[in-house]
């Protein structure tokens, strides 16, 4: 075949797999909202309670996803509060001070960390709060910040190399601009290297926000119960969405309440895309005030 | 050639060796440029022409793995000083040695915020302040003219020759001693080339210019002198007067 030929045959294949990609996404999404859609009404968020009651007021949501709602965007704010600086401050270490040896073993142990399944960091998570039951307070069980801490643990390897592979990228000529003109080297990261790495990095942290909001091993183990109300403190249980699809789906026993489970599903996708705007809204301010802040 | 240079010595290169980990660039060389001299070095590619120019700001520091050796003397502020002394601060030197490098590096941000960027890394705040040294400096660079109306229009959208004409100006407003070119035409045009030339050669009556180029003809319109840095030596190359005559 001619290099034409086989480009054209590269190019085909290529173009293919990324629709199936998105064909596949697609058809998950469309999926989950054709069979929940029916069930999105105000009473799958408040049951019987007002709406208006029920979000500003003090009235108890007995049967709505509200409480889980609550729940899973805490759990994720936390998580990402915890883990977004300590994985910055690591990747800013591996990319820009750590040399030789100590580079080394830090990458693998961040790769090692990565590939821990989240039923272990769950587990250890249950441990942790056993632990401190036993020796610290007997108040302490599984609860919100325990899961935040676990989640934090389960995104932060990402996070990591996302930060490191952003600012490694970068250009000599860029990285070497801002120092010929007479900046230090933290000058440089500050104003040079790591708004020239937003993108990258801002990525990371979708990603790691998605991977919070879905991961249910973690939460199951550390702190997530199915009847748990509006999150009242961050030592306390809590509900969350993907924890209530895991337990409807395997033990739902009317039509009506696995419809229930497809509209949480749909809840879900929502909070994780407004976490997304979100964080994109972030990265925009900060990328304007960094390049063309007065 | 010992210690301190002489008067009208600018730059003085004493012994100086480079090396990459174990793999040397060049080795023991010395040499002198002039005060208000526009020297050119050329030299086949890989032989370590970029390095010698970093080696005067010790921009080289910020390469892993790179390691220098000897002493490096420049007159600044009417001081011999060894620059290659780790005691002496090497952001102050960057500002006396600027550089401007092969492709065109604008920041991505505003044309005013390049040329200030400097001056607020050295923490100057006041608004009047900058916008008279932005526009002193985008004048030196044959700029201002060209975007005094778009100032605040992202750097990155101008030309190859106005970008490189930028990054002049940036250099430039800091009112250093030395500029460093490395190849500062290579990526352009041959009419921003020669707007660039003509600006060097104006630069060379305030102050010491140090130009690496690939281009016969450039070093025939531009060079005092021209040195040639090849198998890991610096040697004067063939009097001026051959180029003159190629």
């Amino acid at each position: 075949m001619k290099p034409s030929g086989r480009f054209f045959v590269l190019k085909i294949w290529a173009a293919g797999c990324a629709l199936a990609v998105v064909s596949g996404a697609g058809l998950v999404v469309g999926f989950v909202i054709r069979r929940g859609a029916p069930a999105l009404r105000p009473s799958l968020l408040f049951g019987a309670a007002p709406p208006w009651h029920a979000v500003f007021g003090n009235v108890p949501v007995f049967d709505g996803l509200w409480p889980a709602v609550l729940g899973t965007v805490s759990v994720v704010l936390l998580a990402v509060g915890f883990a977004v600086p300590l994985g910055l401050a690591a990747g800013i270490y591996l990319a820009e001070f750590a040399r030789g040896r100590t580079k080394q073993m830090l990458s693998v142990a961040f790769d090692i960390l990565a590939g821990i399944p989240s039923i272990v960091i769950g587990l250890f998570g249950f441990s942790l709060s056993l632990t401190l039951h036993r020796f610290v307070s007997p108040r302490i069980g599984p609860c919100l910040v325990l899961s935040a801490f676990c989640l934090g643990i389960l995104v932060l390897p990402y996070l990591i190399r996302a930060v490191q592979s952003a600012l490694e990228g970068l250009p000599l000529s860029l990285r070497l601009t801002a120092l010929s003109l007479g900046a230090h080297r933290v000058q440089n990261l500050r104003y040079v290297l790591l708004p020239s790495s937003l993108n990258a990095i801002a990525t990371g942290v979708i990603l790691a926000i998605g991977r919070c909001a879905e991961d249910t091993a973690v939460i199951l183990l550390t702190g997530a119960v199915a009847l748990a109300g509006k999150p009242r403190s961050l030592l306390e249980n809590f509900e969350a969405l993907p924890f209530y699809i895991y337990y409807v789906s395997s033990q739902y026993t009317s039509a009506e309440e696995l419809e229930r489970g497809f509209g949480a599903a749909i809840i879900l996708l929502a909070i994780s895309l407004g976490l997304y705007l979100i964080a994109l809204s972030i990265r925009h301010r900060i990328g304007r005030q960094a390049f063309y802040g007065r | 050639m010992k210690g301190k240079p002489a008067m009208g010595v600018k730059i003085r290169l004493q012994k100086v060796s480079f090396r990459y980990g174990t793999r040397f660039v060049f080795q023991e060389v010395s040499v002198e440029f002039h005060e208000h001299e526009l020297a050119v070095i050329v030299g086949p590619s890989g032989q370590g022409k970029s390095t010698l120019l970093m080696c005067l700001n010790r921009l080289w520091e910020e390469i892993p793995g790179a390691r220098m050796e000897g002493e490096v003397w420049i007159t600044l502020d009417g001081r011999p000083r060894c620059v290659s002394d780790p005691s002496f601060p090497a952001t102050t030197l960057r500002r006396r040695v600027a550089m401007v490098f092969q492709t065109p590096n604008p920041l991505p941000m505003t044309i005013f915020n390049n040329v200030a960027f400097p001056h607020k890394l050295m923490g100057v705040r006041d608004r009047k302040t900058l916008e008279e040294t932005v526009r002193k400096a985008l004048a030196k660079a044959y700029l201002w003219d060209e975007v005094k109306d778009r100032l605040h229009e992202d750097a990155r959208h101008l030309s190859g020759g106005q970008q490189q004409r930028l990054c002049i100006a940036r250099a430039l407003s800091l009112d250093p001693e030395v500029v460093l070119l490395d190849e500062p035409t290579s990526s352009l045009d041959e009419k921003a080339a020669r707007v660039i030339e003509n600006l060097l050669l104006d630069l060379k009556r305030r102050l010491t210019v140090i130009v690496v180029s690939h281009s016969t003809d450039q070093v025939r319109r531009l060079a005092d002198r021209v040195f040639r840095l090849q198998e890991g030596r610096l040697f004067l190359d063939r009097p001026l007067a051959d180029y003159l005559s190629l």
